[in-house]
């Protein structure tokens, strides 16, 4: 295989959240965004590689980091083979005239008191004329660079350019003012293009002929793309290949075909059945799996789908504070919170890892053991099955889980997958 | 003609200019309309002070205290100068001051605003920290003890008032900055590679020009009874420069015996600080909205 494009290995991207001065005296220190928490994934030249997730997965700190807008925490960004990860000023610059972002919202991309010939312009001047061979030269003349943006508008089809120069953005539709959006990028003659939900934002009725549009422009100018999108159904039309994430992992990857085909893993699975119909009246007929997507503050450990899982086992990770959330499910029944009384209430359970434990005080804690030990068993499901050991200790009840089995990814059928199953 | 100015091609002064003039007809257009033409009124008044004044503003024409009448439309003062010519002539402090005094807080609100309101952290803190303290100050206050301190004269009173009003530039201009800051199109301008200046001056200064002519003109309107304060107080200007306010402090104790000495220079401050504020409210809802309706299509659309 040739060297790819860019290849990403590792890539870890936390973001600190300040919790206040008195929170961190009394420990715990700052807590973490895990938003991106080891990715790795390479594309190929002339690829369409597809991110795509629900929202929060990490997909636009990825495409961030790649840019430099954002630090990665550790791993590493390599850009045909040289490392990008942490450039300085000047390689960041260059690092820019390489690989460039397309905006989800191109009106909130778009200086409103900027004409759109001028935002084209302005990029042009910093960065210079690219020539033929492959250089950059500074324009002799304003008349100069007006006639480059010309070209860029007639070639991502704003025609006349003339009409289009002087337009401020608020007098163009959101179709032109993506194309606008991504002349600015192309002025640059990048190699690879970061497109971020670049239709998400823009009407039904325009976004077939956007995608359409994007892979013209792929084509002309040997691109490569990193396409970023919620949406199945939007990657299974452009891209080659594609990732799957989910809560800053990517837990499968292959080509877009052999896994529109046969996903493999459970979460690919219930994203594609939650692909909309194509009929707008049932545009929101959406059965992803059940419960929230947890917060990448403090991600589940093992398996990071487990909670969610529907062929979860007793190893993908089960743990603590998963029992927490299993007495806090149950006892939003009136009558089971009434008849289970002597455990609760919720906010005495404390989870620390595989352990969920609470001090019961002057309670008897055995009648408390026996309690959750029943309910446990009564679940069924995996969770009972990971359960190690439910005991006492002095007036404490705990319930420990067996460490779960370490995640590796493996190959099969073709595609890279992050499942225990396999 | 809005039209011609709204496409004024990138010129921040026509964008804004065109946006004024298409709805210069609104309740708000009317109100700058009229107050601009007060102040274009008096600015003309000042210029043709040596054609437009009956008399000499400092000789003494006739009996003091005489009432408006005859000649002396205005009645003369308590030295036997003719108050109209007076205040032709002294409509020439007030302008200069406001000229003078917003000029200089305007060039260094602003770009510590920019500053301030793009770099973030330290730097904003200890600028925020710095104008804060300024701006805690009542501002005549902290102006009489500039000008006790420096003297009197056209500069240095311009500089003791300009000094109270850096803080308001600076912090309009900064928490707008702020704001501006966090859209996309700033941070795509970053991403394209465009140099930090670049980006200040290209991206987010056009998009926080809009406050400017409003600070402006209500800090102007400010500056005219800041400088009639310092003036009553016998901290203005020289004695001998027709004043209004100076004028004031001479006569107001002999209100009872000859009010128009008092009252007309008071009547002329008070209608140039009415016009100029009319100027900037009337712009602060022209102007504004730019903002307001960016959020609600942003909101829209989303
Ligand atoms: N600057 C930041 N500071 C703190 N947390 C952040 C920051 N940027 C992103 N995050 C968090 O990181 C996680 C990933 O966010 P990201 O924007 O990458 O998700 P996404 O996959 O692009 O989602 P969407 O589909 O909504 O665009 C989220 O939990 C988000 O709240
Ligand atoms: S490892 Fe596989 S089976 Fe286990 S929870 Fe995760 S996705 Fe489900
Ligand atoms: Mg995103």
């Amino acid at each position: 295989m040739t060297e790819p494009l860019l290849e990403v290995r590792d890539l870890k991207v936390y973001f600190s959240v300040y919790r206040g001065f008195v929170q961190r005296l009394l420990g715990g220190g700052d807590a973490k965004v895990h938003a991106v928490d080891g990715v790795s994934f390479s594309i190929a030249q002339g690829e369409v590689f597809g991110l795509v997730g629900e929202s929060g997965c990490g997909k636009t700190t990825i495409a961030k980091t790649l840019v430099g807008l954002v630090r990665a925490s550790s791993g590493k960004i390599l850009f045909r083979g040289e490392d990008v990860t942490r450039p300085d000023r000047k390689g960041l610059f260059r690092v820019r005239e390489r690989i460039q972002l397309i905006y989800q919202d191109p009106q909130a991309a778009l200086s409103p008191a900027m004409t759109v010939g001028e935002a084209v312009a302005d990029v042009l001047r910093a960065h210079g004329l690219p020539t033929d061979k492959g250089d950059r030269v500074h324009a002799e003349s304003e008349a100069e660079i007006r006639a480059a943006v010309y070209g860029i508008f007639d070639d991502v089809g704003l025609r006349p350019p003339a009409f289009y120069y002087d337009k401020y953005p608020d007098e163009l539709s959101g179709g032109q003012k993506q194309r606008v959006v991504a002349g600015r990028v192309l002025g640059l003659r990048p190699q690879l293009i970061v497109a971020d939900e670049p239709v998400a934002m823009l009407d039904m009725s325009v976004r077939a002929r956007m995608l359409e549009f994007l892979m013209e422009l792929k084509a002309r100018h040997h691109l490569t793309y990193l396409f970023i999108t919620h949406d199945l159904a939007t990657a299974k039309f452009v891209c080659d290949r594609i990732g799957i994430m989910y809560l800053g992992r990517i837990v499968e990857v292959g080509p877009a075909r052999t896994i529109y085909a046969d996903p493999k893993h459970p979460y690919t699975r219930a994203l594609l059945q939650a692909i909309p119909i194509p009929d707008p009246s049932r545009r929101s007929a959406k059965v992803l799996p059940k419960g929230e997507v947890p917060n990448a503050v403090w991600p589940p450990g093992g398996c990071r789908f487990h909670p969610r899982c529907p062929s979860a086992l007793p190893t993908c990770g089960w743990e603590g504070r998963d029992v927490i959330a299993l007495l806090e499910e149950r006892w939003l029944s009136i009558e089971l919170a009434a008849r289970e009384g002597i455990a609760g209430p919720i906010e005495a359970w404390e989870a620390d890892g595989l352990i969920a434990r609470r001090d019961m005080g002057t309670t008897d804690p055995h009648a408390v053991a026996a309690l959750i030990r029943t309910i446990i068993d009564q679940s069924g499901g995996p969770m009972a099955q990971a359960v190690r050991d439910i005991r006492v200790e002095g007036t404490t009840v705990i319930v420990e889980f067996r460490a779960p089995e370490p995640l590796v990814p493996k190959e099969v059928e073709g595609r890279v997958v992050e499942c225990l199953l396999y | 003609m809005a039209d011609w100015f709204a496409r004024g091609r990138t010129s921040l002064v026509g964008r804004l200019f065109g946006t004024f003039l298409r709805q210069s007809r609104s309740i708000a257009g009317v109100l700058v309309w009229i107050g601009i033409a007060v102040v274009l009124a008096i600015i003309v008044m000042a210029l043709l002070a040596p054609f437009l004044a009956p008399f000499d503003p400092n000789t003494k024409v006739a009996d003091p205290e005489l009432p408006p009448g005859g000649p002396f439309v205005m009645g003369t003062d308590r030295g036997g100068q003719d108050v109209l010519s007076r205040i032709i002539w002294g409509s020439r402090v007030p302008l200069a001051i406001i000229a003078v005094a917003t000029t200089i807080s305007l060039a260094l609100g602003l770009p510590l605003g920019l500053l301030s309101g793009f770099a973030g952290g330290r730097l904003d803190r200890a600028i925020l920290l710095v104008m804060d303290s300024i701006y805690a100050f009542p501002g005549l206050l902290l102006a009489i003890a500039i000008a006790a301190v420096i003297g009197r004269g056209i500069l240095n009173v311009s500089f003791a008032i300009a000094v109270v009003y850096i803080p308001t530039y600076f912090r309009v201009i900064r928490n707008h900055v702020a704001s501006v800051k966090e859209e996309p199109f700033v941070e795509a301008a970053i991403a394209l590679g465009l140099p930090r200046r670049r980006v200040i001056g290209r991206y987010i200064l056009p998009n926080v020009a809009q406050s400017i002519p409003v600070i402006f003109s209500v800090n102007a309107a400010d500056a005219v009874l800041t400088e009639a304060g310092l003036a009553v107080l016998g901290l203005g200007l020289p004695p001998g420069i027709p004043d209004w306010g100076f004028d004031i402090s001479l006569n107001w104790q002999r209100f009872d015996a000859s009010w128009w000495a008092t009252f007309f220079p008071g009547l002329f401050i008070l209608i140039l600080t009415t016009a100029l504020t009319f100027v900037g409210e009337g712009l602060n809802d022209i102007l504004n909205p730019l903002l307001r309706r960016r959020e609600t299509k942003v909101g829209a659309e989303a």
